[in-house]
């Protein structure tokens, strides 16, 4: 399979159309890994929504406390 | 949330929301076909909400959120300089509040000449379901999403959710 293949398999199924509950749609016991409290927290780059900027996430913890929710409309 | 981060704001708190995958696609509110669609779909949020916070929108395939295990709905707080201090598999503004309170006093209880070592602990915590906004939420999404759930629900009984 194609590193294209592949991406896209990765995206059709993080993004699924027809929720179950399973947990490929939400893994906890992942979430029980690493990283953990104590720990430095990864680096990511994300989209700004209001302007379309790259945004490191560590440069919001670089002088400030940072509070992160996760979540989506619908 | 959004309250919680306006008054923890002159504390020395930033927030940010991080935008995911859809949890209950529906007619009304479809799953991500690209990144446009999650970016119109957190348009919709930000504007329909009144979410004030900044939005920052993930990866089409959830890079970032996948490291925490994609869970829908998790918060987390993150020390100045990059230390992770909580991390709750599921927000609850109460919960978040007792977080954020004991961090804000950190550096007060220092000057006044505490001595304070951290420690590890885990614990389960309780939060009060509001079904009625969860079920809203789910009818805006259309009766797609309103009929999976159902469906789960039949398969793993409500009494498992609330164990």
């Amino acid at each position: 399979m194609s590193d294209g293949e592949n991406e896209t398999r990765m995206v059709d199924s993080y993004n699924y159309a027809d929720f179950t509950g399973d947990e490929s749609q939400g893994d906890f016991a992942a979430f029980m890994g690493a990283p953990h409290v104590g720990e430095k927290m990864p680096d990511g780059t994300l989209t700004r929504l209001d302007d379309g900027a790259a945004v490191a996430l560590s440069s919001l913890w670089r002088e400030q406390h940072l509070i992160i929710e996760f979540g989506s409309y619908g | 949330m959004e309250a919680l981060a306006q008054e923890y704001e002159p504390r020395g708190f930033a927030s940010a929301f991080i935008y995911v995958r859809e949890a209950h696609p529906g007619e009304y509110m479809p799953y991500h076909d690209s990144f446009e669609r999650k970016l119109a779909n957190a348009r919709r949020f930000r504007d329909e909400q009144s979410v004030r916070r900044p939005i920052l929108v993930d990866t089409l395939d959830g890079k970032y959120h996948r490291i925490f295990g994609a869970l829908p709905n998790m918060t987390l707080i993150v020390l100045r300089g990059g230390t992770l201090a909580y991390k709750g598999a599921w927000t609850d503004a109460a919960d978040v509040r007792v977080a954020l309170e004991q961090i804000a006093n950190i550096a007060a209880l220092r000057r006044q000449g505490g001595r304070l070592a951290p420690f590890w602990t885990e614990r389960l915590a309780y939060r009060v379901v509001d079904q009625a906004a969860f079920n809203a939420g789910l009818e805006r999404n259309g009766p797609k999403a309103v009929a999976e759930f159902m469906e789960m629900i039949r398969n793993v009984g409500l009494d498992r959710l609330e164990e």
